[in-house]
Parts: C-alpha cells; structure tokens; sequence
C-alpha cells in the first residue's frame, strides 16, 4: 500500500511539477500552443527568479550583486520581441553597474527532439549610449514560433543606495518568480510593495562570512609586512517571496500611468550599522526621504545664497509692499529669465549661480532661484518636490521616487505653486504632466509636509454660438470662446506661436465639416486672463434638406462625435487630472418661411455623486432657437467601478448633441 | 514678426560694429525671414577627394534661428565610427545684436551612440551640441571637419536645407583628381539664382537668396523640387575596401565581388535539408514559394551595423545559426537557398519608404537603403520582401513599390523597376447587408482589400481579438454607441487578398420622424472623404501616390410596411483627381441597394489646381453624408 501509494505520488509530481533549472526545458513546455490563463498571449515568463546578495570588495566596499535567470515561452511572432533583451548599466563617481556571465540557449522542438541553440557572443553587445549609460544588449538566436528561451547573467552595483524595483507582474504573463533578497545584518531595510498582488514575504537568517585581508608588520627589524587572511562572520537577513500566475498587465485610455497598478516590491536601505559605530539613518519614512533631499548639496545648499542675483531683486523689488505684487514680479522674472533645458531634475545639475548667469539651466536650477529669491523678498516659499506622470506615483518614501521641484508661496494661508520653467505657465497653473497626485513641501528647518497638487477649480470652455441659417441654407455664423485654467494653457501650448493662416488651419483640423475665417485669439500669449477665441464660420454639411424639410443638429461642429471609452471592461481609475466644464450658448436665427417641426427635448443627466453632469436646455423664441447646454467632469478620479455608467453618459450626451432639429415650410 | 520695430532698433545700435552687425538675426534681408524658422545666412561645403582613399569634408555654416521650430536647421552635429574621424569640430553662439554669447569647443559636445531606431547595435555615434537657446533670435556658427574613409558615396548639397528655411549664401566647392572621373548631377536648378565655377580638377557653385517654402499637406518630397547636386567618382573607396566603376554594370561587378560573393557559404546540411524540402514541387514557382516559405518561418529581422558590415550582408551561414539579421542578411541568405534549388536570385538595392524615390541613374555610387531579392522565375522578376514573416510571395506593398532599383547580377548592376499596383490592383470593396431594426440598424459586414490595401490586414492580423475589437471601434469611432461581433479576419496569402468580416449592431442610429425612418446609409465612409485642409493661397503642387479604388455595395432590408419613396438621384462627379459615384436602386423584395464608387488618380497636381482636388473631397463629404427619409406606408 505504502508503495502503491508513494508511486502515485510519483505520478502526479511527474506531471504537475516542472523543473526551473536551467537547461531543464520540458517537453510540455516547448509542445504548448498558447497560454492555459491567457489564450491571447505572445508570450509568457515561465519562470523568474532574482536573487539578490550583498558581497564586499576590500578596496570599494560593499556592492550589490543580482543574478537574473527567466525562462521564456514564445507563442508567435509577436512575441519575438522578448527574445532581445536590454539592460541599462548607469555609471557615475561612485562606480558603474557591470552585466556579467550571460548564458542563454534557445530550445526548438524539431521533430520531436529537442534542439538547443546556445547565445554567443555575436548576439551580445554593449551600446555606449552617453557619458552615464551603457546599454547592455543581447538577443537569442534561432527563434521560432513555439520556442522557449532560457537566459542568466548577473547584475552588479556599486549604488547601495539606488536597488532597482524588483517586478512581479509584466506586459504577459508570469507564470511563476521566486524573489531572494539576502542582506548583511549591518544594512536595515526597507520593503515596499504595490499593485494589487497578495505578496507574501518570507524572513529567515543565516550565518555568512566574508574573507577579510589586510597587511600587518611582521616585526621591528625589516622583516617585510605580512598579509593577514581571515574572515568577518556576520548575520545575513533572508527575505523570500514567491508568486504564480501573475496576469499580464494592459494600457487603458486615460490611466496616467500604468506602471503605478504593476506589481512589484521594491527594497531600500534605511539605515546602515557597522561594526562598532552607531546607526547612520538613509531613508525610512516621508519625512527622513525629504530631509536627506533637503540636506544635499544640489539642493539645499543652493537656496542659501542670494549674492549671484540680489542687485537684480533689488531692482526688480524697488518700491513694492504687496506680497502679492512680489510673488508675481518674481515668478515673472525668473520664467523670462531662465530658459529650461529639457532636463528634469531635483538636484541642480550646473548650479545656480551658473545656471543664472547662463540664463538657463535644468528644473531644479530654474526652480530653486525662484525660492531663493522669493525668500530673499520676504515670502514664505519652500521648494516641493513631485514626481512626473512618467515617472510615476511616489508610492513609497524614497528619494528616487521624485524627479522634479516646484516653488511654493504661502500667502494668507493660501499655496501658490509655480513651475518657472514654463514659459506659459501662471501661479497654480502647472502643467498636466506635473499634476501627479501630491507633492512634498520641504520647509528650511527640513520639515516636511504633502500638498495635493491637482487643481480644485474647473478648467472652463464657455461659448457662445450664432448661427443664421440664410436663405440658401449654408448655416453660417459667429464662435466666440473664452477659456480658462487647463483648458487655456492647452491653447497658449498649440496656438501661442502660430500666425493666423496656422491657427485658422488647426482650428479647421479640430472641427471638421466647416471652414473657418477671421480667427481672433486674445491674451493666447498672455498667461493670467482668459484665452478669448473668435470667428466666423460656415458649415459644409450641417444642414440638411430632405423632402422638404430642413434638419440640423443646434450645435454644428461642436457636437461631440466620439466617445473615448471603447473597451468593454475597465481594470484602473479613470484619471481626467483636474475637473472641467464646457458651457455652449447657442442662438439659431430661422429663416425665413420656415417654422419648427420638431425640437429635441430637454434633458438633464448625473453622474452618482455628482462626478459629471451633463444638461440640455432647448426652447423656440419668436423667430429664434435658444439652446444651452453643459457638461462637466467634476471629479478627476473614477473608480473602474463606474467605468460602464461613464461610458454609457458619453454614449447619451453623443447622441443628444447629434439630436435634430427639423424645420418645415409654412 | 515685428519687423519694423527690430529694424529700427538695429539702426539704432549698429553703426560701426559691421562684423556683429553681420551676425545679427536682424540684418537678414525681410524677404528672406518671411515663412522661415530659420536662415542659413552663410554655408561653405568643401570635400577633397584629391586623394581617392579619404575624403576630407569641411563644413562651415552660420545659421540665424528665429523661432523654436527653427532649431533643428542648426545642424550642429558630426557622425564618427572606426573609418571616420572628426578632425575638429566647435560652435559660437551670437546674441540678436551679434555679440559672441558662448563657445564650444570638442569637449563641450555631447558624445552618444548613434544607434538609429529598429537597429539593435550600430558602431557609428555622434557628436552633438545640446545648446538651450535663451532667447530668440540668435545666430550660431558652426564648423567641423571630418576624414572618411568612404568615397563610394559623396555627401550631396541641398543649398536650400529644408521646408521652412531661407538660404542667403551657400558654396559647395569640390577638389578632385581630373584623372579620376567625376560625375556631377544637378537637379531643379533652373530658376534658382546658382552659379558655376569650373576650373580642371575644382568645381564651385555658389547660391545665394533662396526664399524659404512653407511645407503643405501632399507637398512633394523636399529634394524631388529643390535644387539639389550629386556627385560621385569613378574611383572610390568603401570603409577602406576599393573600387572602380564607370557604369551601374561595373559598378555591380564591384559589389558583387567585393561585397556579396564571401557571404555565399550556405552550411551542406541546410543546402540538403532545402533540397529535399522542395523535391516534391512541380514547378521553379512553387519551388520559390517553399523556399520564401523557410525563410519567413525561420528567421527574422534584427538590424546590426559594424563597420563593413553597414554595407556587406551577414555571411549566410550565421543567418543559418542565429535566424536572424538585416535586410542584407537575409536578402542574401534567401539568395543562397533559391540557389541550392537552381533558380536564380538577385540581390537589389533600392531606396524603401511609403514616399516613393528611385535610385538615381545618373550617378553611379552607392545608394539606397534597404535590400530585397529579385528571383528570376518565367522570364520576369519577381520581388520578395525578405524581412518581412508575413508577405505574401511577390508582394512589396508601398514601402517598395513602383521604383528604380539596383539588381546586382554576376555580369553585373542592372537597373529594374518594382512592381506598380495600379486601380485594378488596389481595390477595397465592401458589401454589407444591413437591417433596420427598433431605431438602430444590424448587419454583417464583408470586405475584400487587394494591392496596396493588403498591408492593413498584415497589421490586423498581428492584433488578439480584443484589440482587433477595439481597432474597429476606433477606425468608425465617428459611429456612436457601434457594437462589433463575430470578426473573422483571413489573410489569404496565397491569392493576396485580404478579408474581414463581422457583425454589426448600432442601436440609436436611425431617427423617428412623425412616425418616418431618418437613415444616413453610408456608414462606412472613414478615412476616404477626409477633406483637405484648406491653405489661403497654395503655393507648392501636390502629390498623390497611388491610384485607388474603392467600392461599396450596401444592401438594406427595411421593415414591413415602409417604403423609401423619394430615390435619391444617381450622383456621378468626375475631375482629374478621380471619379466619385453614388447610386440607389430598390430591387423587387423591396430592399433598398446603395453603392458607392471612388476612384482616386495618382499623379502630381500644379498648386492651382488644389482648390479643385479639395472641392472635389467637400463634394464626396456631402454625398456620402447623404440621408433618406424612409416613409411609413398610409
């Protein structure tokens, strides 16, 4: 019985178990089709497994070594890609990152046997990108639909400091990763998960040792010195996790980021302890990330002197009193002074004195002038930093989870952020790629505090539309615009420096069915008052004659044709970023001999909660048609849980905005 | 631009400081300044190729940059790689008033790979200056020398630079051997004011004032109606390998020898394995398509650049171990298979782009950019796409269509023309049968794309199916609340036909009226009645591509007791540009037929006739937006 028994076993081992070491490709693995979870899969990591470890070098001291091994299945052609693989390598003062030991072998099924075909040397190179990056690159030979690849290499960094995320979910799917991250117990650690995965974290600890030389003088009498082998035991931290099953994860329209629903963990030292010194924190919580911000050179230490530009404050300041007036002239100042260079960054990169006599320099060297005098003129200012939409949500408190600084004033109470290197930009108008969430205010004493960046006021189109239908039926007629916030910094963005033969065409190009002449655009160049657009206007298609009778939608090119939410499911929140309202106010003069046949009905709609409102309101006014009509998003964030009623709101405002009316002869 | 009050403000501070004067953005003739983001005020070309082996190639220029769009006429950057050094290379910056601002020497620009994109690894970088411009205007001088040891291909002159830039002085001046021939070849210089110096053994041209053109939509490629010179010598040298040629005959000889014949080692046991592969096939056709048919399932592309490698293909035997490589690579590798079944195959070179450029005849040098493979089978050549996994055989589509090309025979270079896809070729033709149901419509909905059309369904067929979903959804995203169902979608490789189908459902797309249907039949318009933009005055002609043509057949069923009662009149419109039609019948079940016919002529149009070529697109837009009133019976 126990044998009867301990064969089954066997059994069913034999079949469900698969072998994850390397060179172990299966036969089951190589026949496979497609994915068992995910049929519609180009490919999919069978396993992964990172195994991280601290190692020492008696001359540079610690460093970080990560061995890497995947095996990956390859379903067809659009999968290929995976068979490439790239590492960037970063190298500064402290050292450089190395890939070292690649192997790989591709595995084919070839009429029933197995052909392996190893990576040589030829499929791997090193691309010197610039001064700071390598790219290390290789991809496997002899692939085909089908084939699984398997490959290994080691990572190494000096950079204690920086430990790469450790990710636990990809753009296919990941059948199973085994994570191993093993520190010396001279380092305490920080760990940081995110996504929706149940990660599970396994501690445990061993004994380990380092062999440890150093030279020692044999003797008083010139016998030469001696080296001296021996070793430093020391408890090493095991920390283990292990997932299965992970699903691939998708792009969806208007999710910001999507590398802020991945799943991952992510390690980061807080504190070192040596041997016999006391504890030196790195970075545990919000507060310690932004003090050490705050204490570095690049950072702090530039907002101390105000020499390299006080005769221009001074200057610049002469015979104002208002806070308010200052912070304005300041800002204003700064902008038209600074050009910014493309780079982002917290930390100055020429610093500011050099920035500011080179009249431009990257965001921390343009926005830390503009604290600096904006203190120098008696304001309370602070610098915040933030991180980019790109660059994703700062979930846990490091110090590479922001990428960039902003200005804050603080008047009244009141927050004024200002972002110096846009040149269109105005005081709590920054631009969209910065309204990420919240950013961390950073006073002097190194206190720290998080401010919410998104706007609260609603980004506004109001327009007015006149329309007279003539005599021949080409609806012709007047648009006169104004917008604000959001809604005008768009505009100044694409419009600001366009002639009006350029204007005309792009506003042609985003109304379709009309030609457009005598374009006026107001304050487009001026940030602080509303953009003011007009024009006239005729319609190519708008109105319509059939049997007689005369139809046409009452909002012409305005009417919205698309809705952006196609997919049938929805997995993140909805991010509109600030919340916005367009308001149309549209009059139809009736041509003569004709009289109203039918007119659409009012209709209101909501949203629960209020998160978007949709109303339209139309009546017939002696020989006019009268018609207003508002939609606003007035949350900025909806769950997925709303994902089908927002869809179906679109679908219903689509279909009223396209509604017709119709006119008759008398 | 505020012209007037710059002037006045430079009369101002100018007198007696002639050389910043000279530097100033402001001193540059208006005429010159209207629709340019920049002025290249002064460029001096000079390339020696006294000594065949190198070329030594000095460029100065002093570009006045107006505006941000203007920044990329600046052009401050040198490539470099093994056999091509930068002898000296720096740059200064002028303010608007001409006052030296900043200087950079070598160490001051950036030093980064230039690896271009879709190539894994090039050996080839570049330095760059990264200069934030702190106001504009501004003028930057530039200068750089460069020693190559290529002369197989001589950097040409385009005294204009670009779309959207004035040129107030340019020289190209050429030093040469008269001993080794050299072939010059200039392009739409007439009307330009452009000089010509000879003296034996160096030419000069200079140009000077040439207004800057604004770029339009269709405006033909910039080189194809700029001036334009190219040159090239019979005696060259190739990242060090040497060369002779008077002719594309000897020229091809050349390459054949020197480049192609040592990648031609084909492993016995592949030479075998193909063999047997196509021991069953009864014709050199089928053989070919078996062959492709390896080569599309065994390899594909990953691009990498080294040195010779540029411009020699990976041997065929490494394409065989790794399954991979460029279009060098795997054209010759095809090459090699073909010719271990006996059927003949030649390499070509050609330019590859959806804008059309033929290689040009004139001047014998290498030219091109991309690779593909001429089989000879029943004295014609068909064209394989080597690259590609999933061409059908024969088929290019239009990133190399219709263009002079360069077939490398072992007698040597001959130059062949690709295959045109005409207006019988390039049909998309549509038939839906489609049913009015409560205030929507349903159907099913069958489409056919041949020619050029094909390559769409090369990209579809590369989506899952919820992105193929959602590609529909966007493609008619003008279609509210559309749902799609059933897509089948067949790539028939073999007859080059591309077919989708589906199933359609628009709840809300019909409008009761008093009891009456209100229905737009078009409904599948997108994208062939996109209107124009409309430009105040045309100033540059007009191309289109491709003959195209596409039809549509829409057959309606209409519930019991309605009757579309009003036919709408047959429309026929005709205009150079092509033909529109558009015709309602009702047949003797009463169901209403629609069809829609469009056909669009290729050709380059003068500017004056682009009103026409956009009334002709307002006209189809108001047609195809056509509506009918389907009528309760009483």
């Amino acid at each position: 019985m126990r044998i009867l028994l301990l064969f089954l076993f066997i059994n069913i081992s034999f079949i469900y178990a698969q072998d994850f070491r390397y060179g172990k490709v299966s036969e089951e693995e190589l026949s496979q089709k497609q994915h068992p979870l995910d049929p519609e899969a180009d490919a999919a990591i069978l396993y992964r497994d990172e195994s991280t470890r601290f190692e020492y070098n008696q001359d540079t001291g610690f460093f970080i070594l990560t061995e890497v091994f995947e095996r990956v299945k390859i379903y067809n052609s659009e999968g290929y890609y995976r068979a490439t693989k790239q590492v960037v390598l970063y190298q500064g003062n402290q050292g450089e990152e190395e890939v070292n030991s690649i192997r790989g072998v591709t595995y084919n099924l070839r009429n029933g046997d197995i052909d392996e075909t190893k990576l040589k040397k030829d499929g791997i190179f090193k691309e010197e990108r610039s001064k700071n990056y390598d790219i290390l690159k290789f991809t496997m030979p002899d692939i085909q639909d089908g084939c699984v690849i398997e490959y290994k290499y080691t990572f190494k960094t000096p950079f204690l400091n920086n430990i790469n995320e450790i990710s636990l979910q990809d753009e296919i799917p990941l059948n199973k990763a085994d994570v191993r991250f093993a520190v010396p117990e001279y380092f305490g650690l920080n760990k940081y998960q995110k996504g929706w995965l149940q990660i599970v974290v396994d501690e445990d600890r061993r004994d380990r040792s380092i062999p440890y030389r150093y030279r020692q003088s044999s003797g008083a009498f010139g016998g030469g010195d001696k080296t001296i082998r021996t070793k430093i035991d020391f408890i090493e931290n095991i920390y283990k996790i292990s997932v299965a099953d992970v699903p691939a994860i998708k792009e969806e329209v208007y999710s910001g980021n999507i590398n802020n629903y991945k799943s991952g963990i992510k390690f980061e030292l807080s504190y070192t302890k040596y041997p016999g010194e006391p504890i030196t924190p790195i970075s545990s919580t919000w507060e310690d990330v932004s003090k050490t911000i705050y204490d570095s050179q690049a950072f702090g230490q530039e907002l101390q002197s105000s020499r390299y530009y006080d005769e221009d404050a001074d200057a610049l300041l002469e015979g104002i009193s208002s806070p308010e007036e200052k912070i304005f002239k300041v800002f204003e100042f700064v902008k038209n002074k600074m050009t910014w260079n493309r780079y982002f960054g917290m930390y100055t990169d020429e610093g500011v004195k050099a920035a500011y006599k080179k009249g431009s320099g990257n965001t921390a060297d343009i926005n830390l002038i503009l604290v600096s005098m904006l203190r120098y003129a008696g304001i309370e200012a602070n610098p915040v930093i933030l991180s980019t939409k790109e660059n994703g949500i700062p979930l846990f408190p490091t110090r590479n989870g922001f990428n960039y600084v902003i200005a804050a004033a603080e008047l009244d109470g009141q927050l004024m952020l200002m972002d110096a290197t846009n040149k269109i930009g105005e005081v709590n108008l920054l631009e969209e790629e910065l309204l990420n969430w919240n950013g961390r205010l950073i006073k002097e004493n190194g206190l720290s505090t998080w401010v919410g960046l998104n706007p609260k006021k609603h980004a506004e189109q109001i327009t007015m539309l006149t329309v007279d239908l003539g005599e021949t039926m080409q609806a012709t007629g007047k648009v006169q615009s104004r917008l604000s916030g959001h809604k005008a910094l768009n505009y100044r963005a694409n419009m600001g420096r366009m002639d009006e033969e350029e204007k005309r065409k792009k506003l042609e190009e985003m109304y379709t069915g009309c030609e457009i002449y005598e374009v006026k655009m107001k304050n487009i160049e001026t940030p602080y008052k509303p953009v003011a657009v007009s024009y006239d206007f005729e319609s190519l298609n708008g109105v319509e004659e059939i049997d007689n009778k005369i139809y046409f939608s009452p909002l012409f090119h305005f009417a919205v044709a698309e809705n952006p939410f196609k997919a049938e499911e929805r997995q993140y929140p909805i991010d509109y970023t600030y919340p916005r309202k367009d308001k149309y106010i549209v009059s139809i003069e009736l041509p003569e001999g004709y009289k109203v046949e039918q007119i659409p009905e009012n209709a209101g709609l909501s949203l629960s909660d209020e998160m978007g409102t949709f109303q339209y309101i139309v009546s017939q006014v002696g020989t006019k048609i009268q018609l207003s009509m508002e939609t606003s998003i007035n949350t900025p964030l909806i769950a997925p849980q709303y994902y089908q009623d927002l869809k179906k709101f679109y679908d219903l405002i689509i279909s009223k905005e396209n509604e017709k009316i119709i006119l008759s002869k008398i | 631009m505020k012209h007037t009050l710059r002037l006045a403000f430079l009369f101002l501070f100018f007198s007696g400081f002639a050389q910043e004067a000279q530097l100033s953005p402001l001193t540059v003739d208006a005429s010159l300044q209207e629709n340019a983001d920049s002025v290249l005020r002064k460029e001096i070309l000079t390339l020696d190729i006294t000594d065949p082996r190198y070329l030594i190639y000095k460029n100065y220029r002093v570009v006045s940059v107006y505006n941000k769009a203007g920044n990329g006429d600046v052009e401050a950057y040198a490539s470099y790689d093994d056999n091509r050094q930068i002898k000296s290379i720096k740059a200064t910056v002028y303010n608007v008033l001409g006052q030296e601002i900043e200087t950079f020497k070598e160490r001051d620009f950036k030093d980064v790979s230039a690896v271009s994109g879709g190539s894994l690894y090039e050996d080839s970088r570049v330095l760059y200056l990264d200069y934030t411009p702190i106001s504009y205007p501004y003028t930057i001088i530039f200068e750089s020398e460069i020693k190559s040891k290529t002369t197989a291909f001589l950097p040409g002159w385009i005294p204009m630079g670009d779309y959207e830039s004035s040129t107030q002085f340019s020289q190209y001046e050429i030093l040469f051997n008269p001993e080794n021939k050299l072939t010059v070849k200039e392009s739409n210089f007439e009307g330009y004011n452009i000089v010509r110096k000879d003296e034996p053994g160096h030419i000069v041209w200079t140009a000077e004032n040439l207004k800057a053109v604004k770029k339009e939509y269709l405006s033909p490629a910039f080189i194809d109606h700029m001036p334009y010179l190219k040159c090239a010598i019979n005696n060259f040298q190739l990242e060090g390998v040497s060369g002779y040629a008077d002719n594309w005959l000897d020229f091809g000889k050349w390459m054949n020898t020197n480049l192609l014949q040592e990648c031609n080692d084909l492993p016995p046991e592949t030479i075998s394995e193909i063999r047997s592969l196509v021991s069953d096939k009864p014709d050199d056709e089928a053989r070919a398509r078996a062959v492709y048919q390896y080569v599309q399932d065994k390899v594909r592309y990953i691009s990498i650049q080294v040195g010779i490698g540029g411009w020699k293909p990976m041997n065929a035997s490494e394409v065989d171990r790794l399954g991979y490589g460029d279009c060098k690579a795997l054209t010759n590798y095809t090459k090699n298979l073909l010719a271990a079944v006996d059927i003949p195959s030649y390499y070509t070179v050609l330019y590859a782009g959806d804008s059309k450029k033929s290689i040009d005849e004139d001047v014998v040098a290498i030219q091109g950019n991309h690779a593909i493979l001429g089989v000879d089978l029943n004295d014609d050549i068909t064209w394989l796409e080597c690259t590609s996994q999933e061409n059908p055989f024969g088929y290019l589509g239009d990133f190399t269509d219709n263009r002079e090309v360069l077939m490398i025979t072992d007698e040597g270079g001959i130059l062949k023309h690709t295959t045109k896809y005409g207006l019988q070729d390039n049909v998309e033709s549509l038939n839906a049968q489609i049913e009015l149901v409560t205030e929507g419509v349903k159907g099913s909905f069958s489409q056919k794309s041949q020619g050029i059309f094909y390559r769409n369904g090369i990209g579809l067929s590369r989506l899952d199916n919820k992105d193929l979903k959602e590609h529909y959804l966007n493609k008619w995203s003008q279609v509210n609340a559309l749902r799609i169902d059933d897509i089948n979608l067949d790539t028939k490789r073999d007859s080059v036909l591309c077919q989708e189908d589906l199933t359609f459902e628009i709840p809300g797309y019909i409008t009761e009226i008093n009891g009456d249907l209100l229905l737009k039949p078009l409904i599948f318009t997108e994208g062939s009645n996109k209107i124009p933009p409309r430009y105040s005055k045309r100033r540059t002609s007009f191309i289109v591509e491709r003959d195209l043509n596409y039809n549509q057949n829409l057959v309606y069923t209409i519930p019991e007791g309605y009757a579309l009662n009003d036919v709408p009149r047959p429309i026929e419109l005709t205009t150079d540009f092509g033909k529109y039609s558009l015709d309602f019948s009702i047949d003797d079940t009463g169901k209403i037929l629609c069809t829609r016919q469009l056909f669009l002529t290729a050709g380059e149009f003068e500017a004056e006739k682009y009103n026409d070529y956009r009334d002709f697109y307002k006209k189809i837009a108001r047609y195809d937006n056509l509506k009918v009133l389907i009528k309760k019976k009483t």
